[in-house]
């Protein structure tokens, strides 16, 4: 039996009822990120520890509205493999002497924004892969450092304005760095597990997360995370916006087992980056006063080069945009 | 001085609500109000480390004369939740008011002598908005009126605000702005007039920006930062003019990775300087000595917030000064300057990078989030005439400099100080070693090391960079005394408490107590003596700070001796006010008299 097939999340009736984390936090209406959380820890359930660097879902556990109904340890910034590698180690010992049951089967998860994952946390990450920690990562990826005002990290997308790229006079296309390609240097490691995930395909989401808690080692997540304040968009739109980024191939939705790349979603025609840029303030300037099309152009290609690699390697169909 | 101290006309003001209800462009909007009306401000931004909900509060203080710091109560409050009622209304001042929307604040318990001035905000706004965000515009018009300032000043501050973006909604802004305007007016409710003058505009900065400005007008070439509150709003200036200014803005992916980048730039030719908060300040230590060892200027900025860790990320602090003294590993030369305002700030970030480049050494500049991230005073005249010191960078040999293609990069020389040259000047190559080396910049930490006649080059080496201090230290600014000389109390203050004590003194000294200030930026290296006979006063001398161990006083204490008679030490977060200077000075005067 595949996997596949032993799945509990068919469709979306299949979203576990229960909730673990309650409503009524402090973090900005239609958050994607907290969505994210939402989500994974239905699939992992109640017994886990999350380790947790600085970013926005730090703001969350904020006494008196905390919404977590697990556990949560706070590292410095650069760092939270390092303390999940604490955690784990000392559940073991106290498995081992038998002061806590197996079966209990407490899960340590690091959570940190795409500022920790792909930043400053980096080194570390790449310590505890290494190592082979028993871990799970989920890193809610909004693309720039929300928490502090919303400046370039190195998942910043190029042509999108953050507060430290702000779009002027003599750099008026914003970013122009390439956002890291997290997901590679990851796979260069070979965990068992990594995925891409986003709230707006939840089926795929939960059975990936699921999937990850069969394996044994690093279990790493990177999920898109709907920023209406940062990116500029009503809070309401979370879920179209999400949904714009995988349609139009911005936001490829795959796995690697044991390094091997798979695709989960792929779609036929892929829908222009247009119809999703302009959505975003954070991209306005692409748009307003002048049209920038070498940028929106330099964006399409991107997105049309990685799909036309994706066709090759697997086999498959998928008509791109202007070619 | 003595102008200073006769009282005139001020006022307090404090907005309160939520996060994201725009209470601080609210408080900027009237902050540019009252300095259009030719008046001094002091602002401080009660933030909190949240995106949404919460008690967020922006707070005024203006006045004819020059003001420094909260001031005494509060005059006036809008309130626009309850929670923002109920944190402030204790502070109103007897002849203050409340202006508050009857529908969501009820203000229970108003003191005797507080008015409650009911305006429909939230109805007001409705007219112009599906939702009523325009309650705070709102509020400013009523707030304007009441001031008796007049409404084409506010107009001006909303469309600058709005109007760049969106002039529909600056309009209906001003429309909602000019109903809450009219409606206190015809209630005749204006209680307060100071004289304005409308013709006189005053600069207002804060200290982050006053110290951005300063640096690249001190002709900084390189800033370098990793986001951190409330250090960000100066990365933010930095690059949103980079271009424009010729400075080149490097975000790194950590603090470490900032700080070795400041250092490459500072080391390859560049005036380069980085900035953060204490958390990240911790990250980069290893480096401060790294640039103190190879000799490299580097200017960092640190803007305080309350810690350990995290700590309060939106509230302030004067913590990290023992950081600074113990920056990393062994002794090394550094400098620690702690302006107390933005005008001081600005002038203080070129006086950095003249001392840092002259003498080759780490200059830390610690601002805090009193004066920094929301905290605007007025800036007047500031002059931005400057003379850029390199010190001693050499682009030919001297005789003697140069052997064997090596440049002798580390000489011991009268004045410790050794030529400094940049790569890429012909014949003059040299290692930036780490490792404690030569005056060639070759090793002595290897082969060399522990062997016997190495060893007295170590301790020269070592002399030639901690002699330095004594150089540096007569060039540093003494602390400055506000009041007259010869008072029976002195408040010795460091950076940013010099401004409530600046209030406490002036009020005081109206009370007949005979007391004055001291004020330091200028904290290490101290000049020993001269402070000494400063300090020297007959009077008793109380130490104000924001931390709990008394960080200044101790290293007072260290360096010279002296003992202060008492301390007022403050370490919850928020802002020091000069009535609790003022209490804790009072105190004191009645040991005084008590004694005599
Ligand atoms: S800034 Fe963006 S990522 Fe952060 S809490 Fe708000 S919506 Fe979520």
């Amino acid at each position: 039996m595949t996997v596949e097939q032993q799945t509990r999340f068919r469709t979306l009736k299949d979203i576990p009822t229960p909730d673990y984390m309650s409503p009524g936090g402090s973090l900005c209406a239609g958050c994607g990120g907290l969505l994210a959380v939402r989500l994974f820890h239905k699939v992992l359930g109640p017994n886990l520890v999350w380790v947790n660097a600085a970013g926005c879902l730090t703001v969350m556990v904020n006494y008196p509205y905390v919404p977590l109904k697990s556990n949560w340890l706070y590292t410095a910034f650069a760092s939270a493999p390092a303390g999940a590698q604490g955690v784990r180690d000392a559940f073991d010992i106290l498995i081992q002497k038998g002061k806590i049951p197996a079966e209990e089967d407490v899960k340590v998860v690091v959570l940190t924004g795409d500022g920790g994952a792909y930043d400053i946390g980096l080194q570390s990450t790449s310590g505890a892969m290494y190592r082979n920690l028993d871990f799970y990562y989920l890193c809610y990826d909004n693309q720039a450092y929300g928490n502090t005002g919303f400046q370039v990290s190195s998942a910043t997308p190029i042509g999108s304005a953050t507060a430290t790229t702000p779009p002027t006079p003599s750099e008026p296309g914003g970013n122009m760095f390439k956002r890291k390609d997290l997901f590679e240097i990851w796979r260069a490691h070979k965990p068992p597990y990594i995925a891409t995930l986003s709230s707006s395909f939840a089926v795929d989401f939960l059975r990936k997360v699921e999937k990850g808690s069969k394996m044994k080692g690093p279990k790493l997540f990177i999920s898109l995370a709907g920023c209406p304040t940062g990116w500029g968009y009503d809070p309401r739109e979370t879920i179209r916006e999400e949904k714009l980024a995988v349609d139009t191939g911005i936001w490829p939705l795959k796995e690697a087992v044991n390094g091997e790349v798979k695709h989960t979603y792929l779609p036929r025609a892929l829908k222009p980056v247009e119809e999703y840029l302009s959505t975003q303030a954070r991209y306005e300037h692409l748009f307003r006063p002048t049209k920038r099309t070498e940028v929106i152009r330099m964006i399409q290609n991107d997105v049309n080069n990685y799909w036309k690699m994706v066709s090759k390697d697997e086999n498959v169909e998928i008509r791109l945009v202007g070619e | 001085m003595e102008n200073d101290e006769t009282k005139g006309a001020e006022v307090t003001i404090r907005l309160g609500a939520a996060a994201g209800d725009g209470i601080q462009s609210a408080g900027e909007m009237m902050m540019k109000v009252l300095a259009r009306s030719g008046l001094y401000i002091s602002t401080y931004n009660g933030n909190q480390s949240l995106i949404r909900g919460g008690h967020v509060w922006f707070h005024i203080h203006a006045g004819t004369r020059k003001v420094y710091s909260l001031g005494y109560g509060i005059d006036f409050l809008v309130p626009l939740t309850q929670l923002a009622f109920d944190q402030h209304f204790e502070s109103v001042n007897t002849g203050g008011a409340v202006i508050y929307d009857p529908s969501i604040v009820k203000p229970h318990d108003l003191q005797q002598g507080v008015r409650g001035i009911p305006v429909p905000l939230g109805e007001i706004a409705l007219k112009y908005d599906k939702r009523p965000i325009m309650k705070n515009t709102v509020a400013l018009g009523a707030l304007t009126s009441n001031l008796g300032v007049k409404f084409e000043v506010l107009a001006d501050a909303i469309t600058d605000q709005f109007g760049r973006k969106n002039p529909g909604v600056a309009e209906s802004n001003i429309k909602a702005a000019r109903e809450g305007y009219d409606l206190v007016k015809n209630l005749g409710a204006q209680s307060f007039e100071l004289k304005y003058d409308y013709s006189c505009t005053k600069p207002v900065l804060t200290a982050d920006y006053a110290f951005a400005l300063g640096a690249v007008n001190a002709g900084c070439r390189f800033y370098a930062a990793y986001p951190m509150s409330p250090a960000s709003p100066i990365v933010h200036w930095m690059a949103s003019h980079a271009k424009q200014l010729g400075l080149t803005v490097f975000l790194g992916e950590d603090e470490i990775s900032v700080i070795n980048a400041t250092i490459g730039a500072s080391y390859a030719g560049a005036r380069a300087m980085c900035g953060t908060s204490g958390g990240g300040f911790a990250l980069m230590q290893e480096a401060v000595g790294e640039a103190a060892m190879t000799e490299t200027p580097v200017v960092v900025v640190d803007v305080m917030r309350a810690g350990p860790s995290t700590g309060l990320p939106t509230k302030t602090s004067q913590g990290d000064l023992n950081m600074m003294l113990g920056i990393s590993q062994d002794d090394f030369p550094r400098i620690i300057l702690a302006p107390r305002d933005s005008a001081d700030s600005f002038y203080t970030a070129g006086r950095a990078f003249n001392l840092a480049e002259r003498y080759q050494v780490p200059a830390i500049i610690l601002l805090d989030f009193a004066i920094g991230d929301g905290g605007y005073s007025t800036v007047e005249g500031l002059d931005p005439s400057f003379t850029v010191d390199r010190g001693k960078v050499v682009s030919v040999p001297s005789p003697g400099a140069v052997s064997g293609g090596w440049f002798r990069r580390f000489a011991l020389t009268d004045d410790n100080i050794s030529p400094r040259s940049f790569p890429g000047t012909p014949d003059l190559m040299f290692v930036a070693k780490t490792d404690e080396h030569d005056e060639w910049g070759h090793d002595l930490s290897d082969v060399n090391s522990g062997l016997k006649e190495f060893l007295p080059l170590r301790v020269k080496m070592h002399e030639k960079r901690m002699k330095k201090l004594e150089s540096i230290k007569k060039e540093l600014r003494l602390p400055e005394i506000f009041g007259p000389t010869g008072a029976d109390i002195t408040i010795v203050t460091w950076g940013s408490s010099a401004n409530p004590a600046r209030e406490a003194v002036q009020r005081l000294r109206m009370q007949g107590v005979s007391v004055n200030s001291l004020e330091f930026t200028d904290l290490y290296p101290l000049n020993e003596s001269e402070i000494k006979r400063i300090l020297q006063v007959p009077g008793k001398k109380v130490a104000l700070e924001a931390n709990y161990t008394g960080q200044f006083e101790t290293l007072l204490k260290r360096e010279t001796g002296i003992i202060m008679d008492a301390h007022i030490r403050k370490y919850d977060g928020e802002p020091i006010y000069p009535s609790e200077v003022e209490k804790g000075v009072l105190s004191l005067r009645k040991e005084v008299h008590a004694v005599v």
